[in-house]
């Protein structure tokens, strides 16, 4: 994409473009795979599957591993509580991290070593679950819609990200703008943010999948509260439940006989799962794609 | 040319039998609707539940009296008041659909509704949490927790307070010494859920540990049933010879999944060869009732010498012990696996696959094997365990409604509604029998009907009568002998026909392959609860992991000794003693009560 | 004098302490407030709600003995060093390859379809990755034997699983499998902040493509790649437990436990709170002296340094 119009290209180059799309291909294919055989299994006859050799294609299809996750009627409240946790975190992570980051990227800043340090440990370091659960029981966040997203304001990992690209753009933007007069905060948003946004855009993805996904606080801070159970949670419960092994119950040694159509393994139904609960973000995702593979073209900011 | 005559007389005897054996109920009265549970009293049934000893070589036992002849306790209110309880079930499950017609039947019926929360990560953590800050919701069904809810004091005794309610007290009156028991106190936390038996129907099904074997194998030697480990080992090197693939593809005479989750199949098998029952790590001496790891005792070097025989020979693939669940699955539905040492529930999935195929002659049976001398002991007859069940919490909002609770659950026609549905909808009687259609039958193995539509997830959490109803009914429909022959396919009424008990009748199901032996009041070891954490409990961990990680060594070794004493000398570091003495003392503990009688 | 410098300097940053400020007071709260449990590595701690916190067993260093004391503690030391820096080299060598190839394509349409795929097995658990994993190297009906098989570069199947000589590397590229894409959008973001007009003064002089890389896109890229590598290095230690859970068996035991595997099943799942403290302290301190380590090197080497 880099100014290639402008080259007369060399045989080698040729090669290399070509040699470099095979490679392509192939990757696409290895790294397709996976999902592609996840989708496979999720589309056919979980008795079917059980005998294993799926690869491409469905032997028989079937559209029973998804009825039951949907026959699920809490299903919908639950997509609704994950949407709205992950806007939220993604939306207050990405900024505060960028305000952060920010900060600590000015190197005058007196406190800057000491604030960085202070952050960084925090990744490397857990207090452990108990005395996390009593620090959320005391902030009242225990069944409480906010433990999704008050804990991850922002987050260490993402300030340094953020910080290093912001250390990789010219110091005179910044220094300009403060002759001017205008003060930090307006640096931040008027100049830094727009110029971030293909790291902000980055983490954003992050946030916003790690969100998305994230079904352990459900299960410890908030298991009991219907209202707010997440997607993913809903998709653990699912689970969980078909790995019951049925002969406890007499009722299910007649499935031996009889050969029951609705047979479900867990296998199956963590395969439709994978994909109702990745789709979302797979549709979402095009539309921010742009944001980080187009790149920013500095010497217009500069002008 | 014989066959079809000797499978339709085996048919005649085997329906002949069950038959009889089942005419002592109410043949003609049709004891009420279910469906509607506020109707008061039922008209009284003859209580009559015939002896099935010949038949199964169990005594029908105890007393079945379940109270449908009585009238409904006068302190039932008419029109309870709507409460709910929160309820933490420490296993996998799930709750009833919002609108399951069941479950909204017996909400009307009791004014209880019941929110739950089904365990669905790491037990630990979960339970951590909520024993540190003692948030603790109404009920708990604590299973695996029991013994840390127990001890963290998170249930109230109920022991005085169930007294005023009849229908409890007369469910568990018989087994309050081991309710007793159960609790690290004198006290009683946890309400039974299963195995209160209100006589013993036929075995219709066994799952447990044993040696499975395909049918193909015993049939091609001649329907013999072997008796040792070494008459199984050279019945399957000869079919392996005779047959070395299957379809085309590799037999694969004998598998051993070695994964941690079915540590049994690599681990289990030396405590049955020497005559023990499943007590899961230990072996039990019977008389002295002192309990011994076995892992390190010559029987079980025996039995893995054997299998490194079978190893040599061939006859086990050295991919078998690096296969995870889903491939091991997959094998064993192929048809390929000639045999394994495992517990059915565990691969019953893949033998699904081979029924839907048709492919009966692949499907198992199980073997009692032991070693020269020893008589075999896998398979137990139903009895009440003591501390199997939920408790009441010290958070609970009311617990003497709870107790209500349980107490009106325990109605006759409630527990008909929630073991077999809705009369019509759900089975249909036919002259006092209670019956399915093969569609009722498919929608009662249908997860999802269950949710949606029946009982079983609020059942499998409450007190239950287990047996017979007092119409004569299985409570479990599929015991109904009328359905155990429906449910018999026609290659195994033949294949059964070949084989007769000792009484001189033919097999009839799978179940006949092993006897049942009546447990002691200890049992079962793999049933204990040891607490996170404990010098026993981290034994018993290192123990499991010590035999995973040596023992396919020892099985795939050019030089099985030498590897045997690496095995010993990693196990010798734990600290086996302390596991020993810990299960020895709760023997003891639970058998106290017992001779105290 | 030098107090009316900070005073100055405060007054003239104020700014900047205001906004830092509150990221301060909530770090604290969130992060620090709750190290109180770090005590627990030195109880023989009970979750209860009957005994406090104060009133639990007191048993000193009795857990980092348990720890440390192990038979099996250095192999499991050895494992997880292994493991980690395997996963260290190839996700950083995979994900910037991957990168700069994905960043020489010049159809942005293809492009962006190779990355989105790219990602997808991100989103896969790692359950169903390593049972994809393990039917591949199978010798049942395994891929990569049968193709090893076909171009004839092996004689008779090989045990994959079965062979701890492949083990690390096996969760190594597992790894790779899954994350290779997701780890690359990074770096493709950080290439974006590279000034595009050395491009072109490169093609004014001349430069073929790989010197370009070479010369403009890596060193651009590059103070990402340090710090990234200095976070990573931290983490040495966290090979997870679930990949190397998942892909252990009998024969391949004595090189897959890591240090996690060892803590829930030494202290017995993960309800003993104690050990798991005590093992989460042992891996801070190991983390911080890398970090600080590395941390150095790169301000000895002149490179962007994280602090």
């Amino acid at each position: 994409m880099m100014n290639n119009k402008l080259v007369k290209r060399s045989f080698g180059s040729w090669l290399f473009d070509i040699g470099n799309i095979l490679f392509m291909v192939l990757i696409m294919f290895i790294m397709l795979y996976p999902f592609w055989n996840t989708m496979v299994v999720s589309f056919n006859d979980a008795r079917d599957s059980i005998r294993g050799g799926l690869y491409f294609w469905p032997r028989i299809i079937t559209i029973n591993n998804y009825a039951i996750i949907f026959n699920n009627e809490t299903l919908f409240t639950a997509f609704g509580v994950s949407v709205a946790r992950t806007v939220l975190t993604t939306i207050f992570n990405v900024l505060f991290s960028a305000m952060f980051a920010y900060v600590l990227s000015r190197k005058e800043f007196m406190f800057n070593k000491f604030l960085t340090v202070y952050m960084v440990l925090t990744m490397y370091i857990s207090a452990g679950l108990i005395p996390q659960y009593f620090l959320y029981k005391d902030l009242k966040l225990i069944n409480n819609f906010w433990v999704y997203v008050l804990p991850s304001l922002y987050g260490a990992f993402n300030v340094i990200v953020i910080r290093t690209y912001m250390n990789t753009l010219p110091d005179s933007l910044a220094e300009s703008a403060k002759i001017d007069g205008a003060n930090e905060m307006t640096i931040f948003f008027r100049i830094l943010l727009p110029l971030c946004t293909p790291v902000l855009a980055t983490v954003a993805l992050w946030v916003a999948v790690g969100s998305w996904n994230s079904w352990f606080d459900t299960f410890i801070f908030a298991p009991a509260r219907q209202n707010l159970s997440t997607l993913q949670y809903e998709m653990m419960k699912i689970l969980s439940s078909s790995m019951v092994q049925g002969s406890t119950q007499p009722d299910y040694l007649s499935m031996q006989q009889q050969g029951s159509s609705n047979m479900v393994t867990p296998n199956s139904l963590r395969a439709a799962m994978t994909v109702v609960t990745a789709m979302p973000i797979l549709i979402v995702y095009p539309f921010m794609q742009k944001y980080f593979v187009q790149g920013l073209h500095i010497g217009s900011v500069k002008g | 040319m014989k066959r079809p005559f000797f499978t339709l007389i085996t048919a005649m005897l085997v329906l002949a039998t069950l038959l009889a054996a089942c005419s002592g109920g109410s043949g003609d009265s049709n004891t009420g609707s279910p469906s509607t549970p506020d109707a008061g009293g039922a008209t009284p049934a003859p209580i009559e539940i015939p002896d099935y000893s010949e038949q199964t070589g169990i005594s029908g036992g105890e007393a079945v009296d379940t109270g449908t002849g009585q009238d409904r306790p006068d302190y039932w209110p008419e029109n309870p008041e709507p409460i709910t309880f929160t309820m933490f079930v420490a296993g996998r499950g799930q709750a009833p659909a919002r609108n399951n017609p069941v479950v909204a039947m017996v909400e009307e019926f009791t004014g209880v509704s019941i929110e739950f929360e089904y365990l669905v990560g790491d037990l630990d953590q979960r339970m951590g949490t909520m024993i540190a800050s003692g948030d603790y919701p109404d009920l708990i069904n604590p299973i695996n927790g029991r013994s840390t809810f127990m001890a963290e004091g998170a249930f109230v005794p109920i022991q005085n307070q169930m007294q005023n309610y009849d229908n409890l007290k007369r469910h568990y009156e018989p087994y309050y010494e081991k309710m007793f028991a159960a609790s690290p106190d004198d006290n009683i936390y946890l309400l039974d859920n299963w195995d209160r038996m209100y006589g013993l129907p036929i075995e219709t099904f066994y799952n447990g540990p044993a040696f499975w074997v395909q049918k193909a194998v015993l049939a091609d030697a001649g329907y013999i049933m072997p008796k040792t480990l070494d008459e199984f080992f050279d019945m399957l090197e000869a079919y392996f010879i005779k047959y070395p693939t299957i379809d085309g593809n590799p037999t694969l005479p004998f598998e051993i999944i070695s994964t941690v989750n079915q540590r049994w199949c690599l681990l289990n098998a030396p405590q049955h060869l020497i005559g023990g029952p499943n007590d899961g790590d230990v072996f039990v001496n019977q008389d002295t009732l002192v309990a011994e790891v076995y892992h390190d005792k010559p029987y079980a070097k025996a039995y893995y010498a054997k299998l490194n025989e079978a190893f040599k020979k061939g006859l086990i693939s050295p991919e078998t012990f690096t296969r995870n669940f889903d491939q091991y699955l997959s094998v064993i539905s192929s048809g390929r696996v000639l045999a394994m040492f495992d517990q059915q529930w565990s691969f019953e999935n893949a033998e699904s696959v081979l029924q839907n195929d048709d492919k009966w002659e692949r499907t198992y049976v199980p073997l009692g094997l032991t070693f020269e001398g020893y008589e075999p002991w896998y398979a137990e007859t139903k009895g009440f365990k003591g501390g199997n069940g939920f408790g009441i919490t010290v958070k609970c909002k009311d617990v003497d409604r709870a107790l209500l609770y349980a107490d009106m659950l325990l109605d006759e026609e409630i527990q008909k509604l929630m073991a077999w549905g809705i009369e019509d909808k759900d089975y249909y009687m036919d002259n006092g029998r209670a019956r399915r259609t093969p569609e009722q039958k498919a929608n009662a193995d249908d997860p999802q009907h269950m949710v949606d539509f029946r009982g079983k997830w609020l059942y499998d959490n409450f007190p239950k009568i287990q047996g017979y109803f007092s119409d004569g009914n299985c409570v479990s429909l599929s015991d109904q002998p009328e359905e155990i022959l429906e449910n018999t396919s026609p290659f195994d009424k033949e294949f059964y026909g070949n084989y007769t008990k000792e009484n001189g009748q033919p097999f009839a199901t799978a179940a006949d392959f092993l006897i049942a032996k009546s447990p002691l009041a200890y049992f079962p070891v793999w049933n204990y609860a040891f607490r996170s954490g404990t010098d026993a409990r981290i034994a018993l961990e290192e123990l499991w992991q010590c035999g995973l990680n040596y023992l396919p060594r020892c099985i795939a070794a050019v030089d099985f000794d030498a590897e045997w004493d690496t095995y010993q000398a990693e196990l010798s570091r734990i600290n086996l003693k302390a596991f020993e003495d810990d299960v020895t003392e709760k023997i003891a503990a639970r058998m106290a009560t017992e001779f105290a009688e | 004098m030098k107090k009316h410098g900070l005073l100055y300097k405060i007054g003239k940053q104020k700014e900047l302490i205001f906004i830092a400020l509150p990221f301060f007071v909530y770090t604290f709260i969130f992060s620090y407030y709750p190290l109180w449990g770090w005590l627990m590595a030195f109880q023989n701690y009970r979750s209860s709600s009957i005994i406090k916190f104060w009133e639990q067993e007191w048993v000193g260093l009795q857990q980092f003995k348990t720890l440390f004391g192990g038979a099996e503690f250095p192999r499991v030391i050895r494992n997880t060093l292994g493991m980690g820096v395997i996963n260290l080299v190839l996700h950083f060598v995979s994900a910037i390859l991957f990168a700069l190839l994905l960043n020489e394509l010049f159809t942005r349409r293809f492009k962006r379809v190779v990355q989105t795929i790219s990602y997808l097995p991100h989103f896969l658990s790692m359950i169903i990755v390593v049972s994809l994993a393990q039917n591949m190297l199978s010798m049942e009906d395994g891929v990569i034997n049968q193709a090893l098989l076909a171009l004839g570069l092996v004689q008779e199947k090989v045990h994959f699983m079965g062979n701890p000589n492949y083990f690390w590397w096996i969760i190594g590229f597992t790894n790779v499998w899954k994350e290779m894409g997701w780890n690359t959008i990074i770096y493709l973001a950080s290439i974006t902040s590279i000034d595009p007009t050395l491009y072109e003064a490169a093609d004014i002089d001349g430069a073929n493509r790989l010197q370009k890389n070479m010369y403009i896109t890596l060193p651009g890229i590059k103070s990402t790649i340090v710090i990234l590598l200095i976070l990573n290095v931290g983490w040495v230690l966290n090979v997870g437990f679930e990949m190397p859970y998942l892909f252990r068996n009998g024969f391949v035991a004595d090189v897959a436990n890591t240090i996690d595997i060892y803590v829930v099943e030494k202290g017995m799942s993960r309800l003993n709170f104690s050990l798991a403290t005590a093992a989460g302290m042992f891996k801070t301190v190991v983390s911080i002296v890398l970090i600080g380590f590395c941390n150095w090197i790169a301000g000895r080497m002149g490179e962007e340094k994280l602090i």
